[in-house]
């Protein structure tokens, strides 16, 4: 059946190819609680209620939702290292997810998170829509939008911030459905990128 | 899973030959079967209940493929591919399919017994010339008029229950496909048998020859394909798919016989003349044209090194000459996106030489810029960067380069 499952159709970039444990708990996280994400010493505030899934989709990564991830989705990245991936590798040989480099300018950060998108979501309609400067955590990033539709031909918006730190990539993003979802969180979700910080 | 279940239902196909199947059917509806209609008749209806059903699922799935984004709507482009397939199984015939194109980069065109054709945008790409694709439009016809997807339903009908075949459809794509869900039932690559891709090869090379093309297109595509698989497969280090199924029609026949049977085949119907048949290969580029940078970049998107390099030196046509602007940032692209040692150096190189051309892309100079700071020469990278924003002031992502070009920010 595991074929089948894949074909299924990503529904959220993340949530479906990170393969996203099927028995997450979630808890809550308050409005105005600090706590560090994806196991790294990189802290967010949440400005209103969230619910954070208790399992992880990869180790270096954390996922967040407001109403399940199909329909909104807060993934944070951190301490991915030179030569690793985005998400698991589950065709290694075949279909090869890219694999994130130290030395990568900002723009390449970008293409390659494009990249990622359409090897997993297999030549789905990924647009990058806007790439600024923008700084994580105190630190020289960038900050993009994008648009895309996946296998569930559901339009989704999605934005992201990024930045190299100390040769380690950390990422924050965030995508839901064009229509009502992303209108409604987007702007909670910028001030969590905003409020990223070290210690 | 997918695959012993798809293997275990081909192999009750053989276990029990289609002939014996036919009888049974004939012996039902003997009178049926002599006034037999092609589904490709003017106003055929499905002949029986599981036909019927079939056809339901089919016209239901075609509902949804409509609203699908992933449908070239371009209507120039719709009715060349259009035209082709008239011009090759003539007006009549061709008045029973309704041909969509799909936005995927995988290599494939598939019928429905409905009579819906699904043409693959990847395949659009790797055609060389027109006679190439009536050859795959006339393949997938004669597989829809002999009705073989029809005779597999019934057979899997008869070894499984009820309508599980729905959920079982044997789907065999290599890749993740993004929209494979949208056209599962209609898209699904059947894994027709070795007789029924003898008939449909036959019947491509009888079509070709009727409506006056070059039979020797259908092998073409065949050595070009296995051509494609080995660059991938070597650069990935895996081994080579050609002789696998999948891949265009994922077929039974392994695709290295096939292409020797098909060219003799198409040396027999061509008999001694050795004229030159129409292959209508500048009729099909410009069909192709407008689309030509946007396929080229979704099959770049797939990072599959090998496979595109091959690819684009096909598109060049094995020709110095061949090498247009486009092409060129193409390939500058790929070798920028694999960055090991030299690309950048090997990508700088094309760039400037599809800015050289002339008609390249003003990403050319984006390109040329992030390549050369990549590969430490900073102010001459940033020299391009600033030439790209000059060109295309309104980028998406001008803020970003301006800031690495080194100026000043508004």
């Amino acid at each position: 059946m595991k074929t089948w499952m894949k074909l299924a159709g990503p529904l959220a970039l993340a949530s479906m190819l990170a393969a996203a444990p099927a028995e997450a708990g979630w808890r809550l996280v308050e409005e105005g609680e600090t706590r560090k994400v994806a196991r790294s010493s990189m802290r967010v505030t949440a400005p209103v209620d969230w619910n954070r899934a208790t399992e992880r989709p990869t180790s270096r990564s954390e996922i967040w939702t407001q109403d399940g991830v199909a329909l909104s989705e807060l993934m944070f990245y951190a301490k991915i290292k030179d030569g690793e991936t985005l998400f698991k590798k589950h065709q290694r040989k075949r279909n090869p997810l890219p694999e994130f480099s130290k030395d990568m300018l900002l723009t390449d950060l970008v293409e390659w998170y494009e990249d990622t998108a359409n090897v997993a979501l297999g030549g789905s309609l990924f647009e990058i829509v806007e790439v600024k400067p923008a700084t994580l955590a105190g630190y020289e990033g960038v900050h993009f939008s994008y648009s895309y539709t996946g296998g569930d031909n559901v339009a989704r918006l999605g934005e992201a911030r990024a930045a190299i730190i100390d040769e380690k990539l950390y990422l924050i993003s965030f995508e839901a459905p064009r229509i009502h979802y992303f209108d409604r969180y987007i702007a909670g979700v910028r001030a969590m990128m905003d409020s990223a910080r070290f210690e | 899973m997918k695959r012993l279940l798809a293997s275990v239902a081909f192999a009750g196909l053989v276990a029990q030959p289609l002939a014996a199947q036919d009888t049974e059917t004939e012996g039902a509806e003997a009178q049926a079967a002599t006034e037999k209609q092609l589904p490709s008749a003017y106003g055929y209806e499905p002949q029986d209940d599981l036909e019927k059903g079939l056809w339901y699922q089919m016209d239901e799935a075609e509902r949804r493929l409509k609203e699908s984004r992933f449908l070239i709507e371009d209507p120039e482009l719709n009715e060349y591919v259009r035209s082709v397939t008239c011009k090759t199984v003539g007006e009549a015939r061709c008045q029973a399919t309704r041909i969509y194109l799909v936005r995927t980069p995988v290599f494939n065109a598939s019928m429905a017994p409905n009579g819906v054709m699904l043409v693959y945008s990847g395949l659009l790409l790797r055609m060389r010339d027109e006679a190439q694709l009536a050859a795959v439009l006339a393949h997938e016809f004669t597989h829809f008029e002999k009705q073989h997807s029809l005779r597999l339903f019934r057979n899997w009908r008869s070894k499984t229950d009820l309508l599980s075949w729905l959920s079982v459809i044997p789907v065999r794509v290599p890749y993740a496909v993004g929209m494979a869900t949208q056209v599962a039932v209609l898209g699904n690559m059947f894994s027709f048998n070795r007789e029924m891709e003898r008939e449909a090869d036959a019947g491509s090379i009888e079509e070709l020859v009727e409506a006056g093309y070059d039979p020797r297109a259908a092998s073409a595509i065949w050595s070009q394909l296995g051509a494609e698989m080995d660059a991938t497969a070597e650069e990935r280090g895996h081994r080579s798919d050609k002789n696998r199924n999948g891949g265009l029609f994922a077929t039974h026949p392994r695709s290295t016989d096939r292409m020797g049977r098909l060219a003799q085949m198409a040396r027999e119907a061509m008999g001694e003349q050795a004229e030159e048949r129409y292959r209508g290969a500048a009729e099909y580029r410009a069909a192709l044209a407008s689309w030509w940078p946007e396929l080229i970049e979704d099959q770049i998107a797939l990072k599959d090194f090998g496979g595109t390099e091959y690819l684009l030196a096909t598109l060049a046509g094995d020709d110095p000459m061949g090498w247009t602007g486009d092409l060129l940032y193409a390939r500058a692209e790929l070798y920028r996106a694999r960055a090991e040692e030299g690309d950048f150096a090997q990508a700088a190189e094309f760039y400037r030489q599809a800015i050289a051309t002339g008609e390249a892309p003003a990403e050319s100079w984006r390109g040329l810029g992030l390549a050369l700071m990549r590969d430490g020469f900073k102010p001459e990278g940033q020299a391009a960067l600033r030439s790209y924003l000059e060109l295309e002031p309104d980028a998406p992502d001008a803020a970003l380069l301006a800031s690495m070009a080194g100026e000043v920010q508004s």
